[in-house]
């Protein structure tokens, strides 16, 4: 079995030659962008620079031509926004089985199978994977630097008809949640926009990052999706995790239930927050979250 | 114009419990309703055609049970819709929902426009709509958070790690929204009964050109085998009382996991 992992410019490949190694022979990483360093753990790197506009079929197009070359019949990708889209289009055009956020990988008599989490957290469920060639993708991490760079070559990648990109405007990246010590994140318990000041003043006083729920985001639109901890925003392990006025829907625990020290403040005593909580204040947060944030500006000043 | 908006028909994912006895998953106690993200798709379709004049179809595949799905996306503002359902619809895998969904864009076609929400509540697997565009052979984009129509032609703008991209797209072609492209409107219940069932088509898998047998769990892509929960719940000190105790509390707590350092 030949795999060949897909990830981006700055992401750190070893997690997903992790995942592969164990159903693969070889394992092979293509680095789609300008350069790349050599991926740990992994038989070859090379970094492949598409000629084209870098839109989502095009890299289909490419990414199918270095499958077809290697004869891979396992197809990792880095589970960002852009590798997600070009998942759907490869599946499509291999005719693969494809599992998103794949958390681990396996073989049976059967074949290939992959887990992944099912019904927004609640299960992990395992999946047999009924083609000739699997694609799955999974959670990525930022690259430390400092690896020895890989080989470069350029490919054709010629665009679809009909799509034409007209502008790219890098955002900046207000949530540095993925990799924060501390995340403070306030749900629906929150009443006003006007308190997102007062949690504010708690991440403030903790050196935490600002961090919230799906209804936030989608509902209120208080604060944008790099802020949103859970399934369709950002995964979170930090080694404190204060969650004031969040109910935990699944989705939300998914992304956040790897921290160190979990604390929960919500009045609602059996809100299910609390079973992946160490600390389960069950308190008015209006009471507890100023005076916590005042005490402990207070003692660091 | 002719919009298709893809809409699923999900379990309510806060309802569903894994049983340990059991080791099943209780799904079809659940209650049902329209996948949120949907609902975005659907509004950015009803804003268009009050925009450049259009006929706003609902597709769905599904449970008999997802008419309920369709009749709300109709009271949202849809002009009518089509669910195509069978003994099959139960268990299918993207790939299969995505067939079926070509299949109906195809035969209630030609459509200038399908559009559809970045992910299902359930799922989560963000596949279907490029499958459906791959099927298609038409363009897609995924993660639209803004959507404007032309004539012949929508310019999009979509998400992507650290960017916002823009792009014309020349029509026909497949589109997924994020949650950031509207708000969508609210209906009653009164205004979801009061919708005709006359707006709502029922299709076989035949009827869209699709072969039932090629739906079975065996002959899809993937299958799920085996199903184990998900993580164990912490054992936690619960902290109730006079505020200025809790606070000391959490503080002791915060130091002896030496979580600041």
């Amino acid at each position: 079995m030949s795999a060949l992992v897909v990830v981006e410019p700055g992401h750190d490949a070893q997690t997903l030659v992790e995942l592969a190694r164990p159903v693969s022979t070889t394992v092979d990483v293509v680095v789609l962008g300008e350069s790349g360093e050599q991926a740990a753990g992994a038989d070859s790197t090379v970094v492949v620079t598409a000629d084209g506009c870098g839109c989502g079929e095009a890299t289909a197009a490419l990414v199918a031509e270095l499958v077809g070359a290697k004869g891979a019949d396992l197809l990792v990708l880095a589970s960002t926004e852009r590798l997600r889209e070009v998942a759907a289009l490869l599946t499509a055009r291999l005719d693969a089985a494809c599992a998103p956020d794949a958390v681990a990988l396996g073989r049976t008599d059967e074949g290939l199978t992959a887990d992944r989490l099912l019904y927004g957290g609640v299960a992990i469920g395992t999946l047999a994977l009924q083609r000739p060639v699997a694609i799955v993708t999974a959670a990525v991490k930022p690259s430390a630097g400092g690896g020895a760079p890989a080989p470069v070559q350029t490919m054709a990648a010629p665009c679809i008809e009909g799509k034409t990109l007209t502008g790219r405007t890098a955002v900046a990246d207000e949530g540095g949640l993925a990799n924060a010590d501390r995340v403070v994140a306030f749900g629906r318990g929150v009443r006003t926009h006007d308190d997102i000041a007062m949690v504010r003043a708690l991440a403030d006083a903790l050196g935490a990052e600002l961090g919230c729920s799906r209804p936030i985001v989608d509902d209120l639109k208080w604060l944008d999706l790099p802020h949103q901890v859970g399934l369709t925003g950002t995964t979170v392990k930090p080694q404190l995790y204060v969650a004031v006025g969040i109910s935990g829907q699944i989705q939300h625990l998914v992304g956040m239930r790897e921290s160190k020290l979990i604390i929960s403040i919500n009045n609602n005593a059996s809100a299910p927050i609390f079973e992946a909580s160490d600390v389960a204040v069950v308190a008015d947060l209006y009471e507890v979250v100023p005076r916590l944030a005042q005490a402990l500006a207070a003692r660091s000043a | 114009m002719r919009i298709l908006v893809c809409v699923k028909h999900v379990p309510d994912t806060t309802e569903v419990r894994f049983d340990p006895a059991t080791a099943e998953l209780k799904v079809r106690q659940a209650p049902t309703k329209i996948n949120n993200y949907d609902e975005n798709a659907l509004e950015a379709g009803v804003v268009l055609r009050g925009a450049l004049g259009a006929e706003v179809v609902v597709g769905c595949v599904g449970p008999a049970e997802a008419s309920k799905t369709v009749k709300e996306a109709v009271a949202m503002g849809a002009d009518r819709g089509v669910l195509v359902t069978g003994p099959w619809a139960g268990e299918l895998d993207a790939a299969g929902t995505a067939r079926v969904l070509a299949g109906l864009a195809t035969a209630e076609g030609p459509f200038d426009l399908v559009l559809a929400g970045d992910v299902s509540e359930d799922g989560y697997h963000s596949l279907v709509p490029g499958l459906v565009a791959s099927y298609l052979s038409v363009p897609f984009v995924r993660g639209v958070s803004a959507l404007d129509g032309g004539t012949g032609t929508v310019a999009v703008d979509r998400a992507v790690d650290g960017a916002v991209e823009s792009y014309t797209v020349a029509l026909p072609a497949v589109l997924s929204v994020t949650t950031a492209i509207n708000t969508p409107r609210t209906v009653t219940k009164l205004q979801v009964m009061k919708v005709s069932m006359s707006k709502v088509a029922t299709r076989s898998a035949a009827d869209v050109g699709v072969d039932e047998a090629s739906l079975a769990p065996q002959a899809a892509a993937t299958r799920l085998v085996a199903v184990r929960p998900a993580a164990t719940p912490r054992r936690s000190e619960v902290v109730s009382g006079e505020p200025d105790d809790i606070v000391a509390t959490v503080i002791a707590r915060i130091d002896e996991a030496g979580v600041l350092a």
